[in-house]
């Protein structure tokens, strides 16, 4: 079930009155128990059972974990956890890519391998769902939290819906002591939780979907070379699409979850007002951020074991955060883009950060725009479907094709440049402060104005029924 | 720089929340957003839109869910916008006395995916009719139509999700005019905003503009501005004639217009190739269709042809790219299937298509009357 869809808002209405209805705290959490797995299972019924999977095994897995001080069972246990999940994720999501590969590998060697086409189906969210998991059988291995102590509340902090196909990914230490105690929003948790439902849903539906996609589908989907203007329009729409999209859906779903009285963390925080790229990464998707930095770039080392094995995790974290969106060869170029630019910009700020003038506004201004190009670059490996799709269109970009096609029409370069610059000069004005101190110090009418326009622009919209982007990663 | 935080007395993450008067603010806003919609729906029922239903995916889909269990008594639809327009269902059942017929068709799309998922996928043993735009029925592509293909994936592949969301949108679409997603939505409209564009920008195809208010069960009826307004329906005319007057996907707007005016002063060329294919794979394409008369035919139903009017110079374009002797006459003979084209029976010519491809609301009745006993008479 999609946040975007008229039938989202009739469930999400009948389980609010559910939820504020007087049962039992336990009966409560068996009706957003059987809630997640319902929304979960409007896309494809038998994919529960994946989730069933992963719940059952890090239940039990991270139980006999407590339950020993032998370093070796404690390493089985986790082992089966990460095995099983990554072998999930694995199968469903890069069994097809491997064997594609696979078969190029042999025929690049002259052995003629011809194998079946596999017909497998990715389970919507299972990229996070499984990082989730993982995450609570990996922090009692580690010690950094004790086992769940109800099943009912670890099969809900895997499931719950508004953050399960799309994150943020929660960890257990912030989600399951929420199910703990009884929760209900009061009555200025549940407006804001609406008003953050708008927004979410404003982003996706008129920015993302109505203002931004047709101009990126048009300038990536081209055969043609592009004219300058029309390749940098297109990229931009896309940054701006992406964006939009996916904290879109991330807004929606803390403020889902803060109808219901609980708290998610924040997923997003003005990113294209970064300066720099680890500045970037503490902005954009920061709970898979976070995730990758704590389970993968610091048990491998992080910054400990010198400057070469800095690098060296660095790139090996980007590149498989970049292969974690996607079995294809461009999302690993993207993630490798990403590795080099945090890697260089250590190698910057070491030579050049404690300068005086490293820190005067115009500077830090222009490394801004600097940091914004460098993204959009990396975006065109992650929207394009081939590597040559992406080189014609950079270079398109930087100005090798003047006379390319001209393909997008006045109108729609005005909205993609409005859209864009105003989403740029938000993101620069509020990278210092959060949202919600904006609107602390915003007059009423102001937010009165603004969340009316949304909602309108929602109703007119009618666009309801995209996927999120996010969903197939 | 966080939205939430850890209190360490609760042992609890919390959100923080801005400081406004949140009840004041929702009410205005609910209010608000209730006259807007309000404001928006009577605009456009002042412009002459009326309550429709989308055609959707899913609506296709419920319908195609239907003709899975069809007993032989069903007639069931496949075809192109002319089986949605010229086709009155009402009347359908009122002159061959039985309830049970479907209609299948979808606009812009050949019939043939169609045709072939339910001989393929379906038990069906009633009557299968066919509808035959000419463009987009013969040869090429139309085995392999997207919109076909897609309209039948989607179908095999209907999620629960999908299903719910059909449902719900069938509470809002008889009460809401502005609820015209192929129409009406914000991005549809933006798009309508004319500005001067480069000189080197190149366009695409035309969106064709509304043509109908379509029903539950799937018929469309030709809305009234077509009627009425001429430059409505000459645009529409030009959008039908610009197939022949364009050289590729992309195409300068000044070149395609003069194109266009070219097309629709008479000067029109027959569409261009791939729609022309070779002998072999005409007899290819036959014989495909008559295996699906035949397997029809096994199971006791019956596959009908029917090729609706086309008037003006559409007419005649349709006439020269697709002459009847190498297209329809061919597949009725090569097919073994019966045909009814209006050319051979008085009782469907006279009627007026404003648009000169799909027939006004009010003589789909009496057009769908004589055409129900041909089909009848052909049983």
């Amino acid at each position: 079930m999609l946040f975007n869809s008229l039938s989202f808002f009739f469930f999400f209405a009948l389980l609010l009155g559910l939820h504020y209805a007087p049962l039992p705290w336990r009966v409560k959490k068996i009706n957003l128990l059987l809630a997640s797995y319902i929304f979960y299972a409007a896309w494809n019924p038998p994919f529960v059972a994946l989730l069933w999977l992963s719940t059952v095994i890090d239940w039990f897995a991270a139980k006999k974990i407590s339950e020993t001080e032998d370093r070796a069972r404690r390493r089985l246990f986790m082992l089966v956890s990460v095995v099983a999940n990554l072998g999930l994720l694995g199968y469903f999501k890069y069994g097809k890519f491997l064997l594609e590969n696979f078969t190029a590998l042999m025929q690049s060697a002259g052995i003629d391998y011809q194998p079946a086409a596999p017909d497998i189906i990715l389970p919507v969210g299972i990229s996070f769902y499984t990082f989730q998991t993982m995450a609570y059988t990996l922090d009692v291995y580690l010690r950094r939290a004790k086992p769940a102590g109800s099943f009912m509340d670890f099969a809900l902090f895997v499931t719950f819906f508004p953050q399960l196909v799309a994150g943020p990914i929660v960890r257990p230490t912030e989600l399951v002591p929420q199910f703990a105690e009884p929760k209900q929003a009061n009555r200025q948790q549940m407006l804001w939780g609406l008003g953050l439902l708008t927004l979410g849903l404003f982003q996706k539906m008129v920015v993302a979907d109505t203002f931004l996609s047709k101009t990126s589908d048009m300038v990536f989907g081209s055969e043609r070379a592009l004219h300058g203007l029309d390749a940098w329009l297109g990229v931009l729409a896309f940054s701006g699409q992406i964006f939009c999209d996916f904290a879109g859906y991330s807004t929606a779903a803390i403020g889902i979850a803060l109808c219901l009285g609980f708290a998610l963390p924040e997923n997003f925080h003005c990113p294209y007002g970064a300066v720099g790229f680890s500045d970037f990464w503490r902005r954009w998707h920061i709970t898979l951020s976070s995730w990758l930095r704590d389970y993968l770039y610091i048990p491998l080392g992080g910054n400990r074991l010198g400057t070469v094995r800095t690098y060296i995790n660095l790139m090996i974290t980007m590149l498989l955060g970049g292969l974690w969106h996607g079995a294809n060869w461009t999302f690993v170029a993207w993630g490798a883009l990403h590795g080099l630019y945090l890697s260089a910009e250590r190698v910057v700020r070491g030579w050049w950060g404690h300068k005086p003038w490293a820190s005067f506004p115009v500077v830090t201004f222009l490394l801004g725009i600097g940091t914004f190009y460098l993204i959009a670059i990396t975006w065109v490996f992650f929207r394009a479907t081939t590597f040559s799709k992406a080189g014609m269109l950079l270079a398109s970009m930087h100005g090798w094709h003047p006379d390319g096609a001209q393909i997008l029409p006045t109108s729609q370069m005005i909205l993609v440049a409005g859209t864009m610059t105003a989403m740029l000069g938000l993101h620069w004005g509020l990278r210092k402060e959060t949202l919600e101190s904006a609107i602390s110090r915003s007059p009423a009418w102001l937010v009165a104005t603004v969340w009316s326009a949304m909602l309108f622009l929602l109703i007119i919209n009618q666009g309801g029924g995209n996927a999120f982007i996010y969903f197939q990663f | 720089m966080h939205s939430y935080t850890f209190n360490s007395e609760s042992g609890q993450f919390e959100r923080a929340l801005p400081k406004q008067p949140w009840g004041p603010i929702a009410l205005v806003v609910l209010l608000v957003a209730a006259i807007a919609t309000a404001g928006w729906e009577l605009y456009w029922r002042s412009r002459g839109y009326e309550v429709s239903y989308d055609g959707t995916d899913s609506s296709w889909a419920e319908f195609r869910a239907k003709a899975q269990h069809a007993g032989p008594e069903y007639t069931i639809i496949a075809g192109s916008s002319r089986a949605l327009f010229d086709i009155d269902l009402p009347t359908w059942r009122a002159e061959t006395g039985n309830e049970h017929v479907i209609q299948l068709a979808k606009e812009g799309s050949a019939p043939l995916p169609i045709v072939r998922d339910l001989i393929e996928n379906t038990d069906f043993a009633g009557t299968l009719v066919v509808s035959v735009a000419p463009g987009l029925f013969f040869f090429k592509n139309s085995m392999h139509d997207d919109d076909a293909e897609r309209l039948v994936k989607h179908y095999h592949n209907w999620s629960p999700a999908q299903k719910m969301e059909h449902w719900a949108n069938l509470l809002m679409e008889p009460t809401f005019a502005f609820v015209e997603k192929g129409e009406l939505n914000l991005g549809n409209l933006l798009q309508e905003v004319e500005m001067p564009n480069r000189p080197a920008y190149l366009s695409g195809y035309d969106r064709v503009p509304k043509l109908s208010n379509d029903t539950r069960e799937r018929q469309a009826r030709m809305w009234s501005k077509v009627v009425t307004d001429t430059a409505y329906a000459h645009r529409v005319r030009g959008i039908w004639l610009g197939f022949s007057a364009r050289t590729g996907p992309l195409m300068r707007p000044a070149d395609y217009a003069s194109k266009k005016a070219e097309a629709l002063s008479g000067k029109f060329q027959p569409l261009p190739p791939p729609l022309q294919v070779s002998p072999a794979e005409r007899d290819s394409f036959f014989q495909e269709i008559k295996s699906w008369a035949g397997k029809l035919r096994a199971r006791g139903g019956k596959m009908i042809f029917i090729r609706p009017p086309s008037a003006g110079m559409l007419y005649q374009l349709e006439e020269q790219s697709f002459p009847r002797k190498e297209t329809w006459d061919a597949l009725l003979e090569k097919t073994g299937v019966p045909g009814i084209h209006f050319e051979d029976h008085p009782e469907l010519q006279g009627f007026e298509l404003p648009e000169w491809s799909h027939l006004r609301a009010e003589h789909a009745p009496p057009f769908t009357k004589a055409l129900a006993r041909l089909v009848m008479q052909a049983k």
